[in-house]
C-alpha cells in the first residue's frame, strides 16, 4: 500500500456511550471514543479502570451490555470474535504451547483458508520484521519473554489487522527490554500505518508511545488528548495525580479587571484561559507541576512567600518543599545547583508559575 | 439502545452441551422420574396401596431399622478412622510419601465391589485367614462365625466408604491455614484445645459432608451386604435386588426403591448443603470426591 | 509434553513444609499411628486376594500351603470366564470412548461459558457419582424393559457411559481449568471458531486430561457391578457380574485369580493415571 492510500481522517472504531457491568459492578460506564487510521491510542489507567474490558469488547470476548462499537463503520454488535478484522497482543501473550512458532504466527493466515506458499512468505517476513529470524521450529517454551513477545506481535501483525489492540503487552517484560520494546513498537506502528489501541498503567509508557491518551478511572474516561496536552493541562484530581506530580492547590478563580486569575493562600497568581469559569464564590483546585514552579529568593509582591521547610537531593532533580501563608505544600522541582544550596529550611522564598501551567480541576 | 444477548449466539456457544443433555435426561432423569409413578400403579389403577403394606408390615420396619443401624455405625468408624488419615494426608504427610499415601486411600476405589467383599470373605471366612490365625494361636477351639454376620458387613462397607470419607474431610482441610493452628498454639492453647476449638470447627463442613456422603453411600450400597451378609440378613437394597430379580414383584421394588431414592435425595441434599458452607473456600459439592 | 505438564511436575515437586506445630509432638504420632494402620487395613485384603489366588487348592485357605498358577491356568480355559473378560473389556471401552466424546465437549462449556443454569447442570451432570447405583440400575432396567432394550448390550452399554461421564466431566473439566482462557481467545481473535479452537487448540493441551478422563472412565465401567447386574442378559455377564454369581456359592482358585486380573488392570490403570496428571489432582476438582 503507498502511503497515499491512507486517509488519516477515516476513523477505524467508534464506541458510542459502551456499558458493560460485572454483576453490580460498573466495569465500563458510558464509555465513547473514536480511533483513527493509523494512530496510536492508549488507554490509561489504574487496575480495574475498566481499560481491559474495553479491549475485550472491541475484540469481542465480552459483549457490551448497552451502546454501540463500529469497526470500519460497521457494528459489530453480531459479530463473534473470530470474524473481527482485529487482532490482539495479549498481556501473557497466550501463544499455543504445543505449537512452534512458525505455526503460532501461521495461525490466523491458516484459519483464512491462504494459500501455504503465501502463508510460508507472509511468516517468514513477519517473523523478520519482529527480528525473531531462524526461531521457527522452537516452542513458546523455549524462548525467552522478550522473544515470546515479539511472536505475540508477529502473530497478531501478519493477518494484517484494521486494529490492533495490546493489552498490557511488555508488562511482563523488565524494564530495560520494556524500554527498548517500546521504541521498536513504535516505529513498527510507524511503517505498517497501523491502528493500535493501547493499554497500560504506566504513564511514561503511554507518554513515550501514544497519539493521543485517553486516561480511565471507575469505568469513565477523564480526559482525551495528545500526552503533552494532558500532562500540561490536566482537567481532574485524578489525571493530574495519576499522570506525574503535581501540587494541587485549593483557592478560588477571581475575576480581576475581565482577566481570571487563581486566589491560593490569600495570593493572587496568574491565569491562563479558562474556559468553563467556576462560580467565584466556591473553591477550586488548582494544579501545577513541581517543574513548573519557578522559585527565587528575592522578595516581589506579584509572587507568592512562601517558607523552605524541607530539601532533598535526588541526584538528577533537585526538590524543594516549600509551605505558603496558609500552610499549603508547595513542591519544586529545579535544577539551579546554586540556588538550591543556599536554601536553609525556614528561610523565606518566593515562588511564581507561568499562567499557562496552572490547571484548573474539576471536582 | 441496549444491546442484548443474541440468543442464536448462545446457542452457538452452547451447542456442545447438548449430547451429554440428550443421554442423561433420556437414560437418567426419565428412569428416575418414572420410578416414582411406578410405584403407584396397582393393578385395580393407581394407589398407594404398596406403600401402605410396605410401612404398615413390621418386616420391611425390621429391614429399614438394620439398614440405617449398618450404615450409621460404618460412618461413624469412617469419622473416627478417616479424618486422622485425611489430617496426616493433608498436614503430615511428606511429599516423598504424599503421593503413594494417595494411591493407597485412592486403590480401593478402583477394584470392583464384589472383589472387594470376596477378599474379605478370604479373610473372615470360616477357614479364613482370621480364623487360622486364632486357631493357630489356640485362642480359640474352633472357628468363629464373623462371616455373615452384621459386624462383616460393617467391617466391608467401612473399607468401602474409608476412602470417600479422607477425601472429602481432606479437601477442605486443604483450605484451612495451618497458621491457623499454629498462632493457636501461640496464644497458649494446648493440641487438644487447638484440635477442639481451631481445626475441627474449621472442617466441620467436611465432616459433615463426609458424613452424609458415607451414610448415603453405605444405606444405599447392594453388593456388600448380599455377599458378607448372607442371604439372611437383609437391607434395603438387597430387598430391593430380590424383588425385581428373584421374585418379580415390580410394583413392590419399585416401590422400596422409590423410599431410598428419596432418603438418598435428602442426605444428598444435607450433604450439599454442608459443603456450601460458609467457611469452605470455593464451589465444590457433589464434585468433591469420588 | 507442553506447559500443562510442566506445570504438573511442579505441582508434584511442590516442597511441602510438614507442619506439625498444631497438634504437638504426640499428636502428631497418635495420628501417624492412626493412618498407618488405616492405610493397612485397607491394603490387606486386596494383598491377601493376590496371596491367595497363587494358592494350589481348588478351595482358598489363607496362608497357602503353596505357590502355583493353576488358579490362573483354570481362568485362561474357562470359557465363561473368558467370554465375560472379553465382555467386559469391549464394554468398557466402548463406554468410554462415547463418555469421553461426549464429556469432553460438555465439561468444556460448562468450565468455559457462563450463562443461566450452569451450576445446576453441573450439578446434574455428576450427581450419577452420588446417587444409589441400585437405583439407577432399578430405573434403567424399567426404562429399557419398555424400550426392548432390557438385555441387550446397548442397553448395557447406554447404562455405563450414564455411570462413566461423571468422572470423565470431573477430569476433563480439571484439565480445563488448568489452561490460560486467553489462549483460547488468541485463538478466537486469530479466526478460528469454537469447533476450530477446540480441536487446533484445547483438544491437544488437554490430551492428558482428556486420556485419565477416558482412562477413570474405562476403570468404572470395569469394575461395575451395581447397574450391571440388572441389565445383562443371561448367559452374557460382565466379569465382575460372574464373579458376583460364583460367589453366591463357592470361591475357588480361578474366580480369585479372575478377581486379581481385575485388579491388576486396575492397578496399572491407576499407576498411568497418576503418571499423566497425578492422582490427588485426579481425585478432585
Amino acid at each position: 500500500m503507498r502511503p497515499s492510500d491512507f486517509r488519516m481522517d477515516e476513523v477505524i472504531v467508534r464506541l458510542e456511550r459502551v456499558e458493560k457491568r460485572f454483576d453490580a459492578i460498573r466495569a465500563v460506564d458510558g464509555v465513547s471514543f473514536t480511533v483513527r487510521r493509523g494512530e496510536f491510542v492508549t488507554l490509561l489507567g489504574p487496575s480495574g479502570c475498566g481499560k481491559s474490558t474495553i479491549l475485550r469488547m472491541i475484540a469481542g470476548f465480552e459483549d457490551p451490555d448497552a451502546g454501540h462499537i463500529e469497526i470500519d463503520g460497521i457494528d459489530v454488535r453480531d459479530q463473534p470474535a473470530h470474524h473481527r478484522p482485529v487482532n490482539m497482543v495479549f498481556q501473557s501473550y497466550a501463544l499455543f504451547p504445543h505449537l512452534n512458532v512458525f505455526d503460532n504466527v501461521a495461525f490466523g493466515l491458516r484459519r483464512k483458508k491462504i494459500a501455504s506458499a503465501e502463508v510460508e512468505q507472509r511468516v517468514k517476513d513477519y517473523l523478520h520484521l519482529v527480528s525473531l529470524d531462524n526461531l521457527d521450529e522452537r516452542y513458546p517454551s523455549q524462548l525467552s519473554g522478550g522473544q515470546q513477545q515479539r511472536v505475540a506481535l508477529a502473530r497478531a501483525l501478519v493477518n494484517r489487522p484494521k486494529l490492533l489492540l495490546l493489552d498490557e503487552p511488555l508488562g511482563a517484560l523488565d524494564l530495560k527490554l520494556r524500554r527498548r520494546m517500546q521504541v521498536e513498537l513504535k516505529q513498527l506502528q510507524r511503517e505498517l500505518q497501523i491502528s493500535f489501541v493501547y493499554v497500560t498503567h504506566d504513564q511514561d509508557e503511554a507518554l513515550t508511545l501514544s497519539d493521543r491518551i485517553a486516561v480511565m478511572n471507575n469505568g469513565h474516561i477523564l480526559q482525551v488528548g495528545r500526552g503533552r496536552e494532558i500532562y500540561d493541562r490536566p482537567q481532574s484530581l485524578f489525571v493530574a495525580n495519576f499522570l506525574g506530580e503535581a501540587n494541587v492547590l485549593s483557592g478560588n478563580v477571581v475575576s480581576e479587571s475581565g482577566r481570571f486569575k487563581a486566589e491560593i493562600g490569600g495570593c493572587l497568581m496568574p491565569l491562563g484561559n479558562v474556559i468553563n469559569p467556576p462560580v467565584e464564590s466556591g473553591g477550586v483546585l488548582f494544579a501545577i507541576r513541581p517543574e513548573h514552579v519557578r522559585l527565587s529568593t528575592e522578595a516581589d509582591v506579584r509572587k507568592m512567600r512562601c517558607l523552605v521547610e524541607d530539601k532533598l537531593f535526588l541526584g538528577n532533580g533537585l526538590v524543594v518543599y516549600a509551605r505558603n501563608a496558609a500552610r499549603q505544600l508547595i513542591t519544586v522541582r529545579n535544577s539551579d545547583r546554586a540556588l538550591f544550596d543556599q536554601l536553609t529550611p525556614g528561610q523565606t522564598v518566593y515562588v511564581d508559575w507561568h499562567s499557562d501551567d496552572c490547571s484548573v480541576l474539576s471536582e | 439502545m441496549p444491546t442484548r444477548r443474541n440468543p442464536l449466539r448462545q446457542l452457538r456457544e452452547l451447542w456442545p452441551l447438548i449430547p451429554a443433555c440428550i443421554l442423561l435426561l433420556l437414560f437418567y432423569a426419565l428412569p428416575l422420574l418414572l420410578l416414582l409413578p411406578n410405584s403407584f400403579a396397582t393393578k385395580n389403577g393407581w394407589s398407594g396401596s404398596i406403600y401402605v403394606s410396605v410401612l404398615g408390615d413390621s418386616y420391611y420396619w425390621i429391614i429399614i431399622g438394620r439398614s440405617f443401624w449398618i450404615a450409621g455405625i460404618s460412618t461413624l468408624l469412617c469419622l473416627v478412622l478417616g479424618y486422622p488419615v485425611a489430617y496426616y494426608l493433608v498436614r503430615l504427610v511428606s511429599s516423598r510419601f504424599r503421593r503413594y499415601a494417595y494411591m493407597i486411600v485412592i486403590a480401593p476405589l478402583f477394584t470392583s465391589a464384589v472383589i472387594r467383599a470376596m477378599a474379605w470373605v478370604v479373610i473372615l471366612g470360616r477357614r479364613g485367614m482370621l480364623n487360622e490365625a486364632l486357631l493357630a494361636a489356640d485362642l480359640v477351639d474352633s472357628p468363629l462365625r464373623i462371616l455373615y454376620s452384621e459386624s462383616a458387613i460393617v467391617v466391608g462397607l467401612v473399607y468401602i466408604m474409608i476412602p470417600f470419607m479422607v477425601l472429602t474431610i481432606a479437601a477442605v482441610l486443604e483450605n484451612v491455614d495451618s497458621t491457623l493452628e499454629e498462632a493457636a498454639r501461640d496464644l497458649g492453647a494446648s493440641p487438644l484445645v487447638t484440635f477442639f476449638k481451631v481445626t475441627l470447627p474449621l472442617t466441620l463442613p467436611g465432616v459433615v459432608a463426609g458424613a452424609f456422603l458415607v451414610f448415603a453411600l453405605s444405606l444405599s450400597s447392594y453388593v456388600t451386604p448380599a455377599l458378607l451378609g448372607g442371604g439372611r440378613l437383609k437391607v434395603i437394597a438387597t430387598l430391593i435386588f430380590e424383588q425385581f430379580m428373584r421374585v418379580f414383584n415390580w410394583p413392590l421394588g419399585t416401590t422400596i426403591a422409590s423410599v431410598l431414592l428419596i432418603i438418598a435425595l435428602l442426605v444428598i441434599w444435607a450433604y450439599n448443603k454442608a459443603l456450601t458452607h460458609r467457611f469452605v473456600a470455593g464451589r465444590r459439592g457433589a464434585a468433591a470426591t469420588l | 509434553m507442553t506447559q500443562t505438564a510442566t506445570a504438573i511436575s511442579g505441582l508434584r515437586s511442590r516442597p511441602r513444609r510438614v507442619r506439625r506445630a498444631g497438634i504437638g509432638r504426640l499428636g502428631v504420632w497418635v495420628l501417624r499411628l492412626v493412618a498407618w494402620s488405616v492405610f493397612a487395613f485397607l491394603l490387606l485384603p486386596l494383598v491377601v486376594l493376590i496371596v491367595s489366588s497363587f494358592a494350589g487348592q481348588s478351595y482358598v485357605v489363607f496362608p497357602p500351603r503353596a505357590f502355583s498358577l493353576e488358579g490362573y491356568r483354570a481362568f485362561f480355559t474357562d470359557a465363561v470366564f473368558l467370554h465375560s473378560l472379553l465382555l467386559s473389556f469391549e464394554l468398557a471401552a466402548s463406554a468410554s470412548v462415547i463418555a469421553t466424546a461426549i464429556g469432553f465437549l460438555a465439561a468444556y462449556v460448562l468450565v468455559r461459558r457462563r450463562f443461566y443454569g450452569r451450576d445446576f447442570l453441573s450439578a446434574f451432570f455428576l450427581s450419577p457419582l452420588i446417587l444409589p447405583q441400585i437405583i439407577i440400575g432399578v430405573a434403567l432396567l424399567q426404562l429399557f424393559t419398555i424400550l426392548g432394550l432390557a438385555t441387550s448390550f446397548s442397553g448395557l452399554l447406554i447404562a455405563h457411559v450414564v455411570a462413566v461421564i461423571p468422572y470423565v466431566i470431573r477430569t476433563v473439566g480439571a484439565a480445563f481449568q488448568t489452561i490460560d482462557p486467553r489462549v483460547e481467545e488468541a485463538a478466537a481473535d486469530l479466526g478460528a471458531g469454537q469447533l476450530q479452537t477446540l480441536a487446533l487448540v484445547v483438544l491437544p493441551m488437554v490430551r492428558g486430561g482428556a486420556l485419565a478422563g477416558a482412562l477413570f472412565a474405562f476403570i468404572m465401567s470395569w469394575i461395575n457391578v451395581e447397574v450391571s447386574i440388572f441389565i445383562s442378559a443371561t448367559g452374557s455377564y460382565t466379569l465382575p457380574v460372574v464373579l458376583y454369581n460364583y460367589m453366591e456359592y463357592s470361591i475357588t482358585t480361578a474366580v480369585v485369580a479372575a478377581a486379581c486380573i481385575g485388579i491388576y488392570v486396575a492397578v496399572a490403570l491407576v499407576l498411568f493415571i497418576d503418571r499423566i496428571i497425578g492422582i490427588d489432582t485426579a481425585t478432585k476438582l
